[in-house]
């Protein structure tokens, strides 16, 4: 008998369509879109604040079929140089987000993602 | 009307005279970091009893819980605090999890059911914290999104953070690690199971209080 396959979508969300969006409606996209089972990956970096909104929304909606997400934020500033840091600075002051990427998915698909500062591995289910 | 009054004038009363050293201690981290063993440690040491249940299954604590007016002394100096201790914050909860303790599935549904809500008031806590003791399990890898978005969120309001590095009397425990991850914050190792080193978390929580 053969196995079946499971299937996982990536969906690649470039930075213009969440700075249209509010906190609220982000939320509300990123938990929509976990729920079909897609795994978002961002060109920016969430703010801790909206990291921490995401979570209480997110518990929100957990049920029996729904057991919440992962999260992965990794910044793209890890080298100090002055250039790097006036680049964030100029980003931050007229995006307000951090330079970076943002890995986000449901849980019963994505068993845990692991990471180093500077590099993530996903493990999945 | 007048007891409006009284209360506005209770109010400003209470700030005038307000201690400065009364702060508001809170408890944050993973599940199964230890917060509970840690505040049951700090409360056990200085009042004699205990915060609540501490346990190997996750979530056990799923409501904020708050103990007034504990006072520490370190050096001749006093501190008044509220020690807050908070459920675990996680980005999934699954009541299949809990199946795995023996735990029955209705019960295990509501206990998903009441660590959902108990992750949202620990968030909404944060606000309320004069200084948080960030709670990691030293044997396990620190550099988890949680803990990543705890920090970050403490460091966009301004609360002076401590890292305790807990369960150093495990073999895995690996303190550098941690110090490595976090190089911006001071982190102390300690075991809140054993009481180990203690005396330096709480000239440290004296520290950054000053």
């Amino acid at each position: 008998m053969k196995a079946e396959k499971k299937k996982v979508d990536l969906e690649f969300i470039p930075f213009e369509n969440l700075r249209k969006m509010t906190i609220r409606d982000q939320v509300k996209y990123i938990i929509k879109k976990s729920k079909e089972n897609k795994i978002l990956i961002f060109d920016s970096k969430l703010t801790p604040q909206e990291e921490a909104k995401l979570i209480s929304e997110t518990m929100k909606h957990i049920d029996n079929k729904f057991s919440g997400i992962e999260i992965c934020s990794l910044y793209s500033d890890n080298n100090t140089s002055f250039t790097g840091k006036v680049m964030d600075f100029f980003f931050k002051t007229f995006t307000g987000k951090s330079r970076g990427t943002s890995i986000i998915g449901p849980a019963k698909v994505i068993k845990e993602i692991k990471r180093d500062p500077e590099s993530i591995s996903i493990l999945m289910k | 009307m007048f007891e409006g009054f009284f209360k506005s004038f209770r109010t400003f009363f209470n700030k005038l005279f307000k201690s400065k050293k009364n702060i508001r201690l809170g408890c944050y981290g993973s599940p199964n970091a230890g917060k509970t063993t840690l505040a049951n440690k700090i409360a056990k040491d200085i009042i004699g009893e205990e915060v609540g249940v501490a346990s190997n299954i996750p979530h056990e604590t799923r409501e904020v819980v708050e103990v007034e007016h504990i006072e520490i002394e370190n050096e001749g100096r006093k501190l008044s605090i509220n020690l807050v201790d908070t459920p675990g914050i996680a980005t999934k909860i699954d009541y299949e999890d809990f199946l795995k303790f023996g735990i029955k599935k209705k019960d295990a549904k509501n206990r998903a059911k009441e660590a959902t809500k108990g992750v949202i008031e620990a968030i909404k806590w944060l606000d309320k914290m004069d200084v948080v003791l960030v709670v990691i399990d030293s044997s396990k890898d620190p550099y988890t999104q949680v803990n990543i978005t705890i920090l970050g969120n403490l460091e966009a309001r301004n609360i002076p953070v401590i890292i305790v590095a807990n369960k150093i009397d495990l073999k895995k425990s690996n303190i550098n690690k941690i110090q490595k991850m976090f190089p911006q914050y001071k982190v102390v190792g300690i075991s809140a199971r054993t009481g180990k080193n203690m005396d330096e978390l709480y000239k440290t929580i004296f520290e950054v209080v000053k």
